[in-house]
């Protein structure tokens, strides 16, 4: 009896990791993936150099904790266990609050003044870096208004600023440190920068409104206090652009249990049990249809906060054309780019009405994510101004070794070409210093649109103004032209006229 | 490849167990002979063909020894062996030391430096190198015959669950069992039972009590108060036990279920009433092994006192050297051969005067500020970490993670239970006891659960290296 009680025992052992294999190779029980989005390893192919090294090893290591047989089951109660049992979460990107509520930890550093000590110890060398940006922002705003179109930044609320109550005291620490989301409206106060502050209101609405302003376990406001933002953000464009825009009609709030929860942060937690918490709410919305109003373009560049009011407004009911520069960097909702790196920064802003530079809290460190002198740069110089700039700096790159050293090493690390590299950072030095490189755009002067930019603005102002158009007209027929020459003619004088007077 | 890793436990383990058990009786060595070079290979790559090429010439050159009818001859072959074992422990161990401490000198001297090419650390080669040294002398005291097939002898050396990490098994301890060995399902069920204690020591408590510790090190030693100081040294004593006294568990578990019998590493080192009691249960094989071919060989304890004592410093102080080279370790070495003497000339006494529990907890604040300069690689910063210790700046300690406090105060009692009756009887049952059929099933039953919980949270946490990996 004993004998078998041991033997059974031993094959039972074996069994459970025979079962493991298998089911890593054949999925024979079928089990609820996990939430979240992690890099997918690929099988490590073996290599002499992989395997001296023990990159295959580490690769192989990375691979079956990835593809383990019940993998799922072993993360969700290991989770589970840790949450039930300390209150903690295993997710780096996930801080657990007081009360079972959930924050990602930049929020709740950003709460502690502790966001810019990603970038530098010294509290007035980060404002002078936040006041260099602003600058630039006003720049391009007075730049941009010239020709029409109507710059302005909205800050969105952040969790930690509404429910700092829930916040967790694991990463509380006291610190002196500049909170980006505090100065920059104080600059923007100070330079004249169109921007609403939605940070600040949300704080005003808490309690007073009868629906919750964020979900307990998700980042991002909830959907029903984004149809807010989105319909006050409609209004404060009309009213800054002096224009007629369709309005919102949002309905009474309700609970509906069938549509999105609203909770990627505990999506990513991979709990086996759901964590409890309010319902969420939601409210029907319309475009109220103003027949005499008009159905501006609008380019939004901005994080991951602007989805609740695109994926919720009838976008084109409301906009007759509009596109989603996601951290300046995927487009979304344009026929013609995915990616800002492929992008002619002076056409797409030129064919817009409207610009949002729309951050959240803990994001607007980066206000624009590198647009704001990317704009400036492409608005101002052409593309063979810009080349020649781009060489002079990778002529200097080469005169200097500690940099070529660096990029060596990079290209190296990336597996890529080094000219690649030397292009890339050359083009990101030029845009980081730009006002070395560019003196132009030194001072506090706002700088001139470039010429062929200048000319076709001029071209069509005067083809749009009757009495203007008529004028020309004249002349072309004095100096015996046809008149879209006179009209260039005409633009190109008006043009010069307008930078020597300036 | 770790123990600690998905490769060796849901593959690497499982595969050889099925091949192992498969194979028959008379044939097993060389299924364990495979296993162990692939293991290596594995793990360290560039240093599978020195091992095993040193190996080799080591059995010849005992074998010659042993042929040798000349006690000259015997000498000078056991002397080469024992060269060969250790040249290759100074070249891959100390080469770097040696080189930057040179280039320091020089540079006092306003030398230029002289180049080298960095030289890596073979994983497991201390343990090799004390394993080959144990076969040379134990064979040419004539405790043992020499092995008589190479296989054998291969086996023994690079045998896949001890060779990373210890324990040390000396060649007399073990040799009978290369040879032949039982195999019984109810042992290895209990050296699975043991492994499985082994694996949850390592992942659910040293594991978790090292993140914190890095964490706090990590930092400005300097900012530490005197609260959170203690609580650091105290998990990183923690640490340290559960680590490496795990593996030890996870490696005599192995060789229990293949049939062999590996020595005790640990014996409840912190219940120790004195340092001398501390290196009598702390990494036993170690001391062991310096006591009978260090310690005994310098003359031990049938010498003047004098003598006496600057063996037993000596014998700490390669010990020190042997656990990383560099200069903390020799410092340590230095402070635990210190207290000995201390405890030899007057210490020993107090604590007799004293009582167990003052004596044992005395001892582990010695050993507690000895983990510190362990830990503590740069010698400026461990003295800083000291002086935070005795700063008696207590501010309030704001420890938020719960998993923590939690483990630390788990592995606390684990470490002290074995001081009362009953704990002893607990730890005697688990360890040393036959279990009936139905007490198997109930530990069968807790200690699939543990493997389980272990592979869950090595899974959930990529931080799992071992602190005695390149030892």
């Amino acid at each position: 009896m004993e004998k078998w009680v041991h033997r059974i025992l031993c094959i039972l052992t074996m069994l459970v990791f025979v079962l493991m294999f298998v089911q890593e190779k054949t999925h024979f029980v079928s089990i609820k993936p996990l939430g979240g989005v992690v890099e997918e390893i690929a099988w490590p192919n073996i290599t002499m150099k992989g395997y001296a090294d023990r990159s295959y090893q580490t690769n192989l290591e990375k691979y079956s904790k990835q593809q383990f047989g019940f993998r799922e089951c072993f993360i969700r109660c290991y989770n589970q266990y840790l949450w039930d049992v300390y209150g903690m979460s295993s997710v780096a990107d996930v801080s657990v609050g007081k009360d079972g509520w959930l924050y990602e930890p930049w929020f709740v550093d950003e709460y502690y003044n502790g966001l810019m000590y990603k970038d530098t110890d010294d509290p007035e060398f980060y404002k002078s870096t936040l006041r260099q940006e602003a600058v630039r922002l006003y720049k391009l705003q007075e730049m941009l208004k010239s020709l029409g179109i109507t710059l302005f930044v909205m800050i969105e609320p952040g969790k930690e600023r509404v429910y700092p109550e829930h916040l967790p005291d694991r990463q509380k620490y006291e610190i002196e440190g500049v909170r980006p989301a505090d100065y920059y409206p104080y600059l923007f106060d100070s330079l004249g920068i169109n921007y609403v502050n939605f940070s600040k209101y949300f704080v005003e609405q808490k309690g007073k409104v009868d629906y919750p302003l964020f979900p307990q376990t998700g980042t991002h406001w909830s959907n029903i206090a984004a149809a807010h933002v989105a319909d006050s953000l409609i209004r404060y464009m009309e009213y800054i652009g002096d224009t007629n825009i369709n309005n919102l009609e949002i309905g009474k709030p309700y609970i509906d249990s069938t549509r999105n929860p609203d909770d990627d942060l505990e999506q990513m937690l991979n709990l086996i049990r759901e964590i409890p918490k309010s319902p969420n709410m939601y409210a029907d919305i319309s475009v109220v249809n103003d027949t005499s109003a008009s159905r501006p373009k609008i380019l939004i560049n901005g994080d991951s906060f602007a989805w609740n009011i695109i994926n919720q407004v009838y976008m084109d009911s409301v906009f007759s054309k509009w596109q989603y520069w996601y951290y300046n960097s995927t487009i979304y909702k344009n026929p013609d780019y995915n990616s800002t790196s492929e992008v002619d920064y002076a056409a797409e802003l030129l064919g817009t009405d409207f610009i949002v530079l729309s951050y959240c809290t803990a994001m607007i460190y980066g206000l624009g994510y590198g647009f704001i002198p990317k704009a400036l740069v492409h608005l101002c110089f052409d593309d063979n101004q810009i080349a020649a700039v781009r060489a002079n700096i990778i002529a200097t790159m080469y005169g200097n070794e500690e940099w070529m050293a660096y990029l060596r090493n990079k290209a190296n690390a990336e597996g890529r070409e080094l000219e690649d590299v030397m292009y890339d950072d050359a083009m990101n030095n030029l845009y980081t210093r730009l006002e070395v490189h560019f003196p132009e755009l030194n001072g506090p002067e706002i700088p001139h649109v470039r010429k062929d930019i200048g000319i076709e603005l001029i071209k069509s102002n005067i083809y749009n103004l009757p009495e203007w158009i008529c004028e020309v007209r004249r002349q072309a027929e004095e100096w015996n032209v046809p008149l879209d020459t006179a009209v260039t003619r005409n633009a190109i004088w008006y043009y010069n006229q307008q930078k020597s007077e300036k | 490849m770790v123990f600690s890793s998905n490769i060796f436990l849901l593959y690497f383990l499982p595969a050889f167990l099925v091949l192992y058990f498969v194979t028959p009786n008379k044939f097993r060595n060389y299924t364990l002979l495979l296993a162990s070079l692939i293991f290596y290979a594995y793990g360290a790559p560039d240093f599978i063909i020195q091992l095993t090429a040193s190996t080799i010439l080591n059995f010849f050159l005992v074998k010659f020894m042993c042929k040798a009818k000349k006690q000259s001859v015997r000498k000078l072959l056991c002397g080469i062996s024992i060269f060969v074992s250790l040249g290759l422990l100074a070249y891959y161990k100390y080469g770097n030391f040696t080189m930057e401490n040179i280039n320091a000198i020089r540079g006092l001297f306003g030398s230029e430096p002289v180049e080298w090419m960095k030289i890596l650390l073979p994983i497991g080669i201390s343990f090799f190198t004390f394993q080959s040294i144990t076969y040379t002398v134990d064979t040419y005291r004539g405790i043992n015959q020499p092995m008589r097939k190479l296989s054998d002898y291969i086996v023994y050396i690079m045998m896949f669950p001890q060779l990373i990490a210890g324990p040390i098994v000396r060649y007399n301890e073990i040799a009978g069992q290369i040879e032949h060995r039982e195999h019984k399902w109810s042992e290895c069920l209990h050296g699975f039972y043991r492994f499985v204690i082994g694996l949850s020591k390592k992942i659910l408590i040293a594991d978790v009590l090292g993140r914190w510790v890095d964490l706090q090190l990590g930092g400005d030693i300097a900012l530490l108060d005197t609260g959170t100081s203690w609580i650091v040294i105290m998990a990183y004593t923690m640490q340290l036990y559960f680590d490496f006294s795990g593996y030890s568990d996870m490696a005599i578990g192995l060789g229990r279920i293949m049939g062999f019998s590996f020595p005790e590493n640990f014996d409840n080192p912190y219940n120790s009433a004195s340092i001398s009691e501390f290196w009598r249960r702390w990494h036993i094989t170690l001391g062991s092994f310096m006591r009978n071919y260090l310690y005994i060989p310098l003359g031990g304890n049938r010498c003047s006192k004098p003598r006496m004592y600057f063996n037993l410093w000596v014998v700490f102080l390669l010990s020190g050297l042997w656990h990383g080279a560099s200069w903390n370790f020799v410092i340590w070495g230095a402070y635990h051969g210190f207290f000995l003497v201390m405890e030899r000339l007057f210490l020993g006494k107090v604590y007799k005067r004293i009582g167990k529990f003052p004596s044992v907890l005395i001892t582990f604040i010695l050993v507690m500020v000895g983990w510190a300069i362990f830990r503590i690689e740069n010698i400026g910063d461990c003295w800083t970490f000291i002086t935070r210790l005795f700063s008696f700046d207590f501010a309030a300690v704001n420890i938020h993670d719960a998993q923590f406090v939690t483990t630390l105060v788990v592995a606390l009692a684990f470490s002290f239970v074995a001081l009362f009756g009953f704990g002893k009887k607990v730890m005697n049952f688990v360890y040393y006891t036959e279990y009936s059929s139905w007490q198997h099933i109930v530990v069968w039953i807790v200690a699939m659960f543990l493997l389980l919980f272990s592979i869950a949270a090595l899974n959930v946490s990529s931080f799992s290296p071992f602190i005695y990996f390149r030892f």
